[in-house]
């Protein structure tokens, strides 16, 4: 079809050009001269359009006929033409202002008349070139060079001033006549095409689609097909019942074009165009295929509804499919099409599961390097790392160690969502070989200046390090000890940085072989003060209750005693105890006169009694050391001991027992704990199920017996032993190192030992799309009967990480072994909790 | 004062102090030229959310304030972050859908809200 040009005609438009150089005439005009063929319109320029000598209307056309194209497409200036000719007077201007330009000394020398001539020719010669070139730059032959005429780099030529305007005024006079001919046209044609779109003639059809096609490629008559809801709804017809290739072809492509645009994506949304396009999906022509992706990722992103429509037709199993094709560019809008789906829609990720999504999408993150690809499988990957149905698919599918391959890349954005994808899977990926690399990186890492990857690489390596030897050890010998003390170190009071670091230092420092080069460590790199001030403000509970654990650890290491002690930590874990201890009093006063506080003491999430049986703990191993026990003994604390052996929960009466114990060793102890009537409750848990606790108590009963006399000491030695062995005959193993070796002797316990305490419980990062609530797991069951617990699940109340422990999954005699972990108690029954109906934690803005 | 305000379980009776906030909606006129009344503030949580993987660390299932616009008409109703909504226009929030939150914040034009705040209603 024809097009209008854009020759700006002078004439009409009233376009002054400035030559380069030249001063305006007095009345601001200058003239452009047409074509020297034509009639000279005027020597000194136009003063106003009435002056115009009348032409003919045929010259006026021969005139602009002049500057008209011949071919049939785009803008063309006058390029056919000429270089018109200035005016002599312009020229004698020229020469004149050149001559006074020399004159000034501008050049080196004084230029001649001749040279002046001979620079003015030249500059005439190309000035429509420089005048062309700021008008229509499109129109220029490439690499043609304009010699240019600004002399002064900071005076920009007149011709350049202009250059900008004249451009904006070009692109409007174009758009003006584009639109009028092409909304004229558009409005005229469509109906027609409408009709013939509608045709039973498939060849008809075919050919009004190509139409339509053409028309869509340009901007007005795109308008006027969009604003056409007929026309689209034939479109979306016409490609639903096409059957042959070209047709589909072109429908999809004029739909994708129409896909740009707002009213575009409705026409196309309304006309049922989603289930057309997702049939699309599994063309096997590729051009096809990409329009129709593209298409679809266009409605995804802006229209309202289509998430809706592209699901319930089915779309996402044929996007999974689609992943295993190899274009990258065409891989990246797949993938973020699936994760716009995907995202905060349960079902949509348990369809990509079953489709075998995580598969692909891991192969995708091994096998190429385009940086948009890996980051939009990222973000896929970590939309579907919060379903808990996915998780262990894309765990077992490798999917740690494909992002840890692209933990080290230059794209902070990727990086960053490897990071928290990673960080989702951690605590589902305990049990998983091969993860030295990825644990060498996240090392690494830890040192980034980016405190969002500080706060996940340590919320990982926290996961990955509990209750998984092998990744202690890896950790402990990448440097993990001297990396996570300085992140502790660096990360001042910002918990969120702070509680995982010492979480994954409380794994590293217990319960595998370099437990001990751990502990030491973390004195070397002076890593002790720093690590018990973080017991006071403005330390929230999750994080104290880390600290009293790690604290504990490292109280293992007998070298480790005198820093801790002093650094105060002995102090402030007796006032943690106190505080803790009165809370659970009070809520246990509270529920007893009947309120309404059934499920505990309360802080942060964190139970008051966790922190009464760990800072007990913690004072237990510390005891071992005597300047230690001494202060302890000084603090007044021995009657709240006394008190918790009283108490319901089992593993308290153990730490109580344990710590009495130790304190038990010197005489003046043992006088204390006596005064405290402790050999009463003790004597009761001579009787307890728990074999750790009776153990205990039979030591520090001993130890009290020291100055008695030696009837006594036979009677409790029989006692003893009747309480301490069953009826087969064999004490059970657990706890007899902790028997300090001079009651081994008095009841003649056999060899073999085993520290069952404080192990490590479930991961505590649980996953979230930012800043979790970390629980640090302080459970006291050991990591073999771990598969009756269910890692990271809520049961047993909010913040609990006592799980339910089937007895028979239990070595026989393990104190556990009963049933009845005594927290469960105090539960209500909770509703249901089926991960896979949880929705990942989102907010909505109102 | 008890803590139990923000470890509720839904469906157990709680009685406890809260705030009352009149929230006045703002209108806007939003691109398509159609009138839309903006509250200023987003809400988190729900009986259907796990408030475990809260990042703001939530401890129940109760409906959060996550965050208020400023100058924004909840900001000048005195709504605060971590304020959490007890009951909205009579309609108990202490056992809902996030949707269905949603959606009764959406119905009306002025909120009449009841909100427990940690440290004001509760210590």
């Amino acid at each position: 079809m024809l097009r209008r040009s854009v020759c700006v005609c002078v004439g009409y438009l009233d376009i002054y050009i400035i030559p380069p150089g030249s001063e305006a005439n007095p009345d601001g005009s200058m003239s452009y001269q047409m074509p020297q063929q034509a009639r000279p319109l005027s020597q000194s320029g136009y003063h106003n359009p009435a002056d115009m000598p009348l032409q003919n209307p045929k010259e006026q056309i021969a005139m602009w006929q002049q500057n008209t194209y011949m071919s049939d497409s785009g803008i063309h200036s006058g390029a056919t033409t000429n270089a018109p000719s200035l005016s002599g007077k312009e020229e004698e201007m020229d020469a004149e202002w050149l001559e006074g330009q020399a004159q000034q000394g501008f050049n080196q020398a004084a230029f001649t008349t001749e040279q002046v001539d001979d620079m003015n020719q030249q500059l005439n010669q190309t000035r429509s070139q420089r005048v062309r070139a700021a008008m229509f730059p499109e129109t220029l032959d490439e690499g043609m060079e304009i010699p240019s005429t600004q002399f002064d780099p900071q005076q920009p030529t007149a011709v350049q001033r202009l250059a900008e305007p004249s451009q904006m005024l070009k692109h409007a006079v174009v758009n003006l006549i584009n639109y009028q001919d092409d909304a004229d046209l558009a409005t005229r044609a469509i109906p027609e095409l409408i009709k013939l779109l509608n045709d039973e003639d498939q060849v008809v059809v075919s050919q009004a689609a190509m139409m339509v096609h053409r028309l869509s490629k340009k901007e007005a008559s795109r308008h006027a097909i969009m604003n056409s809801q007929q026309m689209v709804a034939a479109l979306v017809r016409a490609l639903s019942n096409s059957n042959d290739l070209e047709t589909t072809r072109v429908t999809v492509g004029a739909l994708h074009n129409l896909s740009h645009h707002r009213q575009g994506l409705l026409a196309i949304f309304k006309s049922g165009g989603i289930p057309a396009l997702v049939k699309l999906l599994s063309s096997p022509v590729e051009s096809v295929l990409f329009y129709a992706i593209t298409t679809l990722h266009n409605l995804l992103l802006h229209q309202e509804g289509s998430k809706t429509a592209v699901r319930m037709a089915g779309g996402l199993q044929k996007m999974v499919a689609l992943l295993q094709r190899n274009n990258v560019k065409f891989l990246a809008i797949v993938t973020d099409c699936l994760q716009i789906l995907a995202y905060g829609n349960q079902e949509s990720k348990l369809i990509i599961l079953a489709s075998q999504g995580p598969q692909e999408l891991v192969r995708i993150l091994r096998s190429y390097t385009y940086e948009k690809l890996l980051w939009t499988t990222s973000r896929v990957l970590k939309v579907l790392s919060v379903c808990s149905s996915n998780k262990p698919a894309i765990v077992e599918s490798g999917g740690m160690q494909a992002l840890a391959m692209h933990l080290t890349h230059q794209s902070t954005r990727l990086v960053q969502n490897c990071l928290w994808t990673l960080r989702n899977l951690s605590d589902a990926a305990t049990k998983v070989d091969n993860m030295d690399q990825l644990l060498q990186n996240l090392v690494h890492l830890l040192r980034a200046s980016d405190i969002n990857v500080v706060t996940c690489a340590a919320g990982i390596l926290s996961n990955l390090t509990c209750n998984n030897q092998r990744n202690k050890i890896t950790v402990c010998q990448v440097g993990g000890v001297e990396a996570l003390v300085a992140t502790i170190y660096n990360a001042g009071e910002r918990e969120e940085i702070t509680e995982p670091a010492v979480c994954a230092l409380r794994h590293l420092t217990a319960r595998h072989p370099d437990a001990e080069v751990a502990q030491n460590a973390a004195r070397l790199k002076n890593g002790i003060p720093v690590i018990v001030n973080l017991l006071h403000p403005p330390s929230r509970w999750p994080l104290v209750k880390a600290v009293i654990g790690l604290i504990r650890n490292l109280a293992l290491c007998t070298a480790n005693h005198a820093p801790l002690r002093e650094s105060g930590a002995i102090p402030r874990l007796v006032q943690l105890l106190i505080r803790a201890f009165q809370d659970t009093q009070r809520q246990r006063s509270s529920v007893a006169s009947g309120g309404s506080g059934s499920i505990g003491a309360y802080a942060d999430g964190v139970r008051m009694e966790e922190i009464v049986e760990g800072t007990v703990g913690a004072l237990h191993i510390l005891a071992r050391e005597s300047h230690n026990r001494a202060i302890i003994r000084g603090l007044n604390v021995i009657p709240i001991f006394v008190q918790l052996l009283y108490n319901d929960i089992e593993n308290i009466e153990r730490v109580a027992a344990g710590v009495l114990c130790e304190l038990a060793a010197d005489k003046e102890g043992a006088e204390m704990i006596e005064q405290e009537g402790a050999t009463a409750p003790l004597t009761e848990l001579l009787h307890s199920r728990n074999e750790g606790v009776a153990t205990y108590a039979a030591a520090v009963l001993f130890r009290m017996s020291e100055d008695k006399p030696q009837d006594y000491k036979k009677r409790l030695s029989m006692e003893l032993t009747n309480s301490l062995f069953r009826e087969d005959g064999s004490m059970w193993q657990a706890d007899i190192a902790t028997m300090p070796p001079d009651l081994q002797d008095f009841i003649g316990a056999p060899e073999g030992h085993y520290d069952p305490m404080y192990a490590q419980g479930p991961p505590s990062v649980h996953s979230g799309h930012a800043g979790p609530n970390y629980q640090g797991g302080y459970d006291h069951v050991p990591v073999d009967s771990m598969q009756g617990l269910e890692i990271g699940s809520q049961h047993g109340g909010p913040g609990s990480n006592y799980g339910p422990v089937d007895p028979r999954d239990l070595p026989p005699g393990h104190p556990a072994a009963r049933p009845d972990l005594a927290f469960d108690q105090q539960i209500p029954p909770q509703p249901p909790r089926d991960n896979n109906q949880m929705a990942a934690w989102y907010d909505t803005d109102l | 004062m008890s803590t139990t305000a923000f470890s509720h379980e839904p469906g157990t009776a709680m009685e406890c102090l809260s705030i009352p906030i009149t929230l006045e909606k703002e209108g806007t006129i939003d691109i398509h030229g159609r009138q839309v009344l903006k509250c200023g503030f987003k809400i988190g949580g729900g009986i259907d959310q796990d408030f475990m993987k809260s990042p703001q660390g939530y401890t129940d299932n109760g409906i959060y304030c996550t965050e208020v616009h400023p100058g924004s008409a909840a900001a000048r109703a005195g709504l605060r972050v971590h304020d959490k909504i007890l009951q909205c226009n009579g309609y108990d929030f202490t056992m809902v859908t996030h949707k269905k939150a949603v959606d009764y914040i959406k119905k009306h034009p002025v909120l009449n809200l009841l909100v427990a705040r940690k440290g004001v209603t509760h210590s």
